[in-house]
């Protein structure tokens, strides 16, 4: 991060955030110097990462949840599938789709609702559609390419 | 009459004896004078008892490269320092920095506020640097660079600067230790795979050294014309051994 003088145009500070001593350290009163703070994109990334390390959880946290979730729709989705694939009536139907809804059938509408943020909301579809598209081809690139 | 006599050559020899003993005994002060300096002296030069060093930056860490501000010698040599841009040089784009910041993890002073104070310490300190210039392994002749080298003051008006004023004065960049030549020093050196050789270049050596407890932050300047890669910075703080009690 670069904190820039905009008083005298001196860059005060150039590195890695945890060399930072904040801006008031950099201050002189008799000075009265106006500040300004320049994140690189690493850099306002690694600033994310570490609020939501605070707020919500470490990496691991993060991964434990995420295993969760997938695991709930596997086991869920499977039972609906199976029952569903039996079914012969639309009685049958709504009695196979009846254990998933109930555990996850509402929250659709606490999303809606802004009871529940999602992140990917947050980030903006396009671009999260894009991460996926193109993450999911890198790796699958290397893997071919290393076969 | 003869014992007389004889008292007056005894009192006579006496007083040359005394006399004899008197010499021998300035000389003998005279002597533990001139090893006592001698000493103070070998204390002020090259004895050290002891030294704590500050690596701001060394192979557990990745080298930097920093790009030549000038493209000849002759510019480089020509640099001194007049503008807010000069003490933070980039290119255009402002994507390539002609300069590089490395921390020291000790205090930038010894010897200050805090008591009990440390009393070992002589106030002079060493500092050097293990850069690679250049892009060749054995240039003959060396490649001739020019660089600064500055330290940063937290609690001054201008940490960059030595203005004590509220309106900097460009042209007054706080060299390293105070030392002018650091504003705009030549170097010399090689680079054979850039870290496939290492030695130190000598910035200070045992030197008085002012520096504040402000001191946080060595910024090194690539004025040209060649590349730098900085691969460790050490300032060896020195001091002798305090007497048993």
């Amino acid at each position: 991060m670069q904190l820039v003088n905009k008083t005298t145009g001196i860059i005060e500070f150039d590195g890695p955030l945890d060399k930072f001593y904040g801006v008031t350290a950099y201050q002189h009163n008799e000075v009265n110097a106006e500040f300004e703070i320049i994140l690189s994109a690493q850099e306002q990334r690694d600033y994310l990462r570490g609020e939501i390390a605070k707020d919500a959880g470490d990496n691991l946290s993060l991964l434990g949840t995420t295993s969760d979730t997938v695991h709930i729709l596997l086991y869920e989705l499977s039972r609906f599938m199976f029952k569903l694939n039996t079914a012969q009536t639309l009685a049958e139907m709504r009695s196979a789709a009846s254990p998933i809804n109930t555990l996850i059938g509402n929250i659709h509408k606490k999303v809606d609702d802004d009871v529940i943020q999602l992140p990917y909301q947050a980030k903006g579809i396009d671009q999260v559609i894009f991460d996926i598209e193109n993450r999911a081809t890198s790796v699958a690139k290397i893997l071919t390419d290393n076969n | 009459m003869a014992l007389e006599q004889d008292i007056a050559e005894l009192v006579t020899a006496s007083n040359n004896l005394t006399q004899v003993v008197d010499n021998k005994i300035q000389n003998i002060n005279s002597e533990v004078v001139h090893a006592k300096n001698k000493f103070d002296n070998w204390l002020n030069t090259r004895h050290v008892g002891f030294s704590l060093v500050d690596s701001l930056l060394d192979h557990s860490n990745d080298y930097i490269t920093i790009p030549p501000r000038f493209k000849t010698i002759e510019e480089a040599e020509a640099f001194r320092f007049n503008t807010a841009d000069d003490y933070a040089p980039t290119d255009e784009t402002k994507e390539i920095k002609y300069y590089a910041d490395v921390y020291l993890k000790m205090p930038g002073s010894l010897n200050w506020f805090s008591e009990p104070s440390p009393t070992q310490f002589t106030g002079k300190k060493s500092a050097y640097g293990n850069i690679a210039i250049g892009t060749l392994p054995h240039p003959n002749p060396k490649p001739v660079n020019r660089m600064a080298l500055l330290m940063n003051r937290i609690g001054a008006h201008h940490q960059w600067m030595t203005t004590p004023d509220p309106i900097p004065n460009y042209s007054q960049p706080r060299v390293l230790f105070n030392n002018g030549i650091n504003a705009n020093r030549e170097v010399k050196g090689q680079s054979w795979g850039i870290t496939n050789y290492d030695d130190l270049m000598a910035f200070h050596e045992n030197e008085a050294a002012g520096s504040s407890p402000g001191f946080s932050t060595v910024r090194v300047i690539n004025l040209g014309p060649y590349p730098m890669h900085l691969k460790g910075f050490w300032i060896v703080n020195h001091g002798y051994q305090k007497e048993i009690n």
